[in-house]
Order: C-alpha cells, then structure tokens, then sequence
C-alpha cells in the first residue's frame, strides 16, 4: 500500500531535501522501515532508546510501542521532531 | 476570628521590606487566587499593580515575587517549583523564572504561598523564615562566595541540614550587579533568566533561607492528586521523549541536538558541529553521570532519575569539586556555542558559571560573541589584559567568568549582557549580538531553525520564553503537524498556545515532569482546591498574566519595535536544515497575524479594551 510519510526539514537532509516519501507497508512500522531502506541515513533518527520523533498518524502521537498500527490508502504519515524549548 | 480557610493555599502572603528593615503578613483572598493561582500570574499581577512605571531595575522601588503555587508541596509529580517574577536586569521589563528544590515547599509549609521583598537595604543582608517569622541577618560575611559556599554556611551557621532548609541566594555576580545573575537554591537550581539575581544583588540580599515549617495546607481532595499522579506518570512514560528525559534528564541533549541539527553553534556562524564521534560519544546521559560519579539529587515529590549531584573526576582542572548535573543548555552553551569537544570541560564550565551565580544559558552567548570578535580582530588580546578568547580556550574562558562576575577589565563590559555589551564595543559587534531588541538572549538551540522558538523569544514580555512549543497542540484543537515556516499558521498557534506554559508556572509544577498535560494538570488543581478548572480556563489565567506583562512592559517603553530579533538572530543560516531561509522578510506580517490573534493593535501591539475586559482585567485599562 502506497503511503505518503512528510518530512521535518531539518530532516530533509538525509531525504535528498525531499519533504514528503513514498513507502509501501501494511504497518507503521513497515512504512519507517521502508523509508530507512531508501535511505539508511534515516535510521538513526528512530532508536527507539534515543528518539527525537514522534511519529503521527492523522494528527495523533503514535508511541513507539504502538508501530504495529495498521494503515489505510489515504492515511497521512509525519514525523516530528520533538526538541524545543530549552 | 481567623481568615477563612482556602483549599490548596496557605492564603498569606509574607511582605519584607528592606529599606525599613519589617516584615508583615498580608491575606490572599480566593478571588484573586481563582484568577491568578500563584506563581507566575499572581507575580506578575503583583509587578505589575504595585511598581510604578518607568521604575528601573536596580531602584528601590522594583520589587521580587517569590511565589509557589496550589500544587507546591503536595504529592503531585514535581511540584517542588518557586516562580520569582520582577522587573529583569536584562530587559528592564517583567521577567518569570522559575527553579525546582524546595524552596516553594518550604515557604509555604512556613506558612505563606509567596512573598515580596521590596526596597533596599543599607547594607548587605540575608532573610531567615522560620514558621511564620522573619529575621533579617548581616551577610557581610557572605560577600564573595559562591552559590554554593553561601548555602552551605547559611545551613551551617543556623544549624540546619539538607532538606531541614532551602536557601535561594546569589553568588559574587549578583553582587557586582552582572545583568544575568541568577538565584540558586538546593544545590543547583536556579531562576536563571533576565538578571533576578542582580535584583536581589541590588537590593543588598544576599539570600533567603527558609526552614521547613510545620504547617499544613489544606487540600480538598488527596486522592484525587494521587491519581491525577498516576494518570500523569502512565502517560507521560508512554511518551518514549518524556520516558528519557524521566531516565535521563537533558544532559545528554548535545548529542541529540546534533543529530537534529539545531545545536548553537559557534555564534551562528555556522550550524554544523564538527566532533569527532568519539568524543561526542562522552557527551552521552550515561557517559557523564559514571565520569562525574553522580549521585541522585532529586526535587520534592519527584520520581525522575533527573538531578544529581557531581563529583569532578582526578586529572580534571577541579578534581574533586562539587557540582550539580547541569541541564542541556549548560552543556550546550558551554560545548559546540564556544568550540568546545571535550565532555569534562564542558561541565565543568557550567558547574563554574552556577557557582559563580550566572545564567548559564546567557554565558554561552556571551562567550559565542566575544570568540567571534576576538576571531575578527574586534576585540583584541590587549583588550582582554593578555586572554586570547579563542574557540574553544577553556582556561580563558574560566579566567573571564570570574572577569565578568567581578566586573574586572573587560569583564565589566561583558557583565551587561551580550546586547548591550555589542552596543557598548559598537561597530561590527553589533552584527554578531545573538538576541532580541529588548535585550535577552534566546534560549540554547539554533533558533533560525526552530522558528516557533525564534518567534516567541522575540516576541515574550518575559525575557526568556512565553511559550512552549511542545504544547499539546492536538488538546488545544490546533493542527498538528503545522508548518513552522509558514508566516500565517504560526502566530496564530503562537497565540492560541499562549497561557499553557504561564498556567503551569502558577502552578509551579516542573515541565520534564508534567509534560504539558493541561487536562491532568486541571484535574490536580481541582483536587487540590475543590474549584471546577478546565483547559479554557486554564489558559485565561495563562493569557491574562501575558496580558499585564505587555501593558507594564509598554509602561517601561518596551514597545513593538522592539518585539524583533537582532541582525544575527533572524539572520538566514549558511548552512545546516535551514540554510538560505531567513525569517526577516516576513517578520512584519507575522507580528501583524500575531497582534490580531492577541487581540491587540496590529499597528501597536498594545492589548484592545475589549481584550483586557473580556479577560476580566479591564482594571488595567486606566494604569496603561
């Protein structure tokens, strides 16, 4: 299933400055791996022992514990970047 | 006949004067408290009703809110915060800092749920506050310790443990006036921003020691804050982000940050820190605390493994020496904004900068534009008295900390900050001043990059940041994910998001704890007060305080020309995420979206009549 995952832009570097990639999967999880195959880059931004992501699916936090989460044609995909503040 | 019982407050207010040399205790009635809770917004309120305009920072007639809040000392997840509200060194405006411990536990468990100190004192002194009474004591031979000596023998001389007493004090910066001078209790904690230490340096105090009293504050419902502790806790160890700041603080955020690309680096000449990964390896949470044999220091009602207490290891500059962990910004501030890779030295800088009584935060900038002029031929060695100020020279910077705190040499340039140090050097300086208009620098990331934080340091009343960007957006019916580069949606989140972060700075409750979370928060101060608070209203209380803040500000003559960025910091990075993507071009309109979504002048930027009243503050109308 063709799934489209936005980009933050201060990740865009390891994305070839793209800011939305196409995947396939069935999952959440699937969909990030997929992406981490196009570009392995990506992977360090989801260690789950260090994250500075989160993920959101349709406008809701998805836990990492939670990447089983199936999805659907249509469903949009975002990854966040959480550092702020100070 | 005694005053009527208010759940979740003490209801008494403690009032020193220092120019008369009396204290006295004031009622809080629970109208106000419904309005304004503690903390932050009962703060500002009290500034901005009772210091006259145009009042400078160092007169006697600027006053310091120490306020906790209705959750302070209960059993509520960190509910250990003290909130100190002034008119600020660095921006001569309202300014909110807060700090964890104990301090605001303390204080009201002696009776009172804030207290002011006003005018000055003739000669130096410190305030012990024990159940209910007030002694004012010499400090003369206080003067030139540091923070942490000063707590030790305040504890030492009234014959008083760790966690019998808290001390909020200064060190030698705070005496000599630096204009980021902070106040530091418990070992570490510290209300760093907008100079509240030069305040209380000005006021010739040089701490306030409080013993743990007896008294007991009434709470509604107990078991309601339990499980609004719970709640709390389970979501927020959901969350995999919160879950490791909860394991492992934010000292390891350098690494992070680098990942993310929104370290400060070297002045924002650049964006990209340059470290060999094994050195930036030692810069992790657990590579730290074994160095620096750590040892949990942790706040009131706190079940995070965030603070500790460090010991500089042998073979380091200090061996031996006392520190506390420092958060992400000291590590920052002192790592890739200065040039320095190694891990040990870093620390030990920030330990420095604490002991000496200055916002680490505004040291890193401090020392980021000084290395860039010296780098330029702006300042040179023979204005430094023999210092070469290159990146990355630890012993220089040591040698100028001390400088700056004992405003010695060019030291006492540096001493006022970097906006107005870059004023005072003139010329080129003035392009490499990282800050805003009004005079503070923004907190420690690479801001051009985070740009919601970019907009709100410039835009604060407070000195340091107004909001927060990890808002729980989706609570708040914003959309989520937003793009923060576009100049329409972000104001407006800006100002909707407005009042969550001053909420929970009235209820003084520590963010790596609470993590945003409006409803449970709402839900423990119900508990606590029998009241009927719901997000709404939370945010009114939030917005209400930003409110004053912006007409007392405009009082100062801190007006919307100043509601900018300087030349550097909404300059477009060269390199790094956001290289090329300057803010500046559509700076005007954002401030226009901005003032409307307010409810203040678009032109001006002065709260609208109807804005004020709708907020039920039209009182302040007449005082604007």
């Amino acid at each position: 299933m063709g799934i489209k995952i936005e980009i933050p832009l201060i990740m865009q570097k390891v994305i070839e400055g793209r800011e939305i990639v196409e995947v396939t999967g069935n999952t959440i999880k699937e969909c990030l791996t997929d992406l981490t195959r196009q570009y392995p880059e990506a992977k360090e931004w989801f260690d789950p022992d260090n994250p500075i992501v989160w993920i959101v699916l349709n406008q809701s936090i998805v836990n990492f514990n939670e990447l089983d989460t199936k999805v659907n044609e249509g469903d949009a995909l975002s990854i966040i970047i959480v550092i702020g503040g100070g | 006949m005694s005053a009527k019982q208010i759940f979740g407050y003490t209801g008494k207010l403690l009032r020193v004067d220092l120019s008369h040399r009396k204290s006295s205790s004031e009622s809080l009635e629970e109208d106000l408290l419904k309005k304004y809770l503690g903390g932050a917004a009962l703060g500002i309120k009290y500034i901005h009703d009772e210091v006259p305009a145009g009042t400078e920072w160092s007169a006697p007639e600027n006053r310091i809110f120490w306020g906790a809040g209705p959750l302070t000392g209960t059993r509520m997840a960190g509910s250990g915060g003290i909130c100190g509200v002034t008119v600020g060194a660095l921006t001569n405006g309202m300014t909110s800092t807060q700090a964890n411990g104990y301090f605001g536990v303390f204080l009201r468990f002696s009776g009172y749920d804030g207290m002011i100190v006003q005018g000055q004192s003739s000669s130096w002194v410190y305030l012990h506050i024990h159940d209910g009474q007030v002694d004012i004591k010499d400090a003369s031979h206080l003067l030139g310790k540091t923070t942490f000596d000063t707590e030790n023998l305040i504890k030492e001389e009234l014959g008083k443990r760790d966690k019998q007493m808290s001390v909020m004090c200064i060190g030698p910066a705070g005496e000599h006036l630096v204009k980021f001078a902070c106040a530091i209790s418990d070992g570490g904690h510290a209300a760093a921003h907008n100079g509240i230490g030069a305040v209380m340096g000005s006021k010739k105090l040089k701490a306030i020691a409080v013993e743990r009293g007896t008294n007991v504050i009434p709470l509604k419902d107990k078991e309601g804050i339990n499980k609004a502790r719970e709640e709390l806790l389970a979501r927020v160890m959901s969350n995999p982000m919160q879950a490791g700041t909860y394991k492992e603080g934010t000292v390891g955020g350098v690494v992070m940050s680098t990942k993310g690309g929104v370290l400060p680096v070297k002045n924002y000449t650049t964006g990209l820190f340059v470290i060999d990964p094994e050195k930036l390896s030692k810069y992790t949470c657990p590579s730290i605390r074994e160095t620096f044999k750590a040892k949990p220091n942790p706040c009131w009602a706190c079940g995070a493994k965030h603070c500790h207490i460090f010991e500089a290891p042998a073979g380091s500059k200090f061996p031996g020496r006392i520190l506390e962990e420092p958060e992400y910004e000291g590590m920052a501030a002192f790592s890739s904004e200065v040039g320095i890779t190694d891990m040990v030295n870093t620390v030990l800088l920030a330990g420095e900068a604490d002991r000496l009584g200055m916002d680490v935060n505004e040291c890193g900038w401090v020392f980021g534009f000084l290395m860039e002029c010296f780098e330029k031929g702006v300042i040179t060695k023979k204005d430094l008295d023999g210092l070469e100020m290159t990146w990355g020279n630890f012993d220089a910077i040591i040698e100028m900390l001390s400088r700056i705190a004992n405003r010695q040499g060019f030291g006492d340039i540096m001493a006022e900050g970097v906006m107005k140090a870059a004023k005072k050097i003139g010329g080129q300086a003035l392009n490499f001043a990282v800050g805003t208009q009004k005079g503070n620098t923004p907190r420690g990331h690479d801001h051009r990059v985070l740009r919601f934080e970019q907009f709100d340091t410039s835009v604060s009343n407070l000195g340091t940041l107004e909001a927060h960007s990890l808002a729980p957006l989706k609570m708040l019916g914003l959309p989520f994910p937003y793009d923060t580069f576009d100049p329409e949606i972000l104001p407006s989140v800006n100002a909707k998001i407005k009042g969550a972060m001053i909420f929970e700075d009235s209820l003084l409750t520590c963010r790596f704890q609470t993590d945003n979370q409006l409803d449970i928060m709402c839900q423990a101060l119900n508990a606590a007060t029998g009241w009927d608070f719901d997000i709404p209203k939370a945010l009114e209380v939030g917005k209400r305080a930003v409110n004053l803040a912006r007409l007392f500000n405009l009082r100062q003559g801190i007006d919307s020309k100043l509601d900018a960025p300087s030349v550097r910091y909404g300059s477009a990075p060269l390199d790094g995420a956001a290289a090329g993507r300057g803010v500046m071009p559509q700076w005007d309109r954002m401030l226009k979206n901005y003032y409307k979504a307010m409810g203040w002048d678009e032109n001006t930027g002065k709260p609208l009549p109807e804005t004020l009243e709708k907020l039920g503050i039209g009182y302040a109308i007449s005082k604007s």
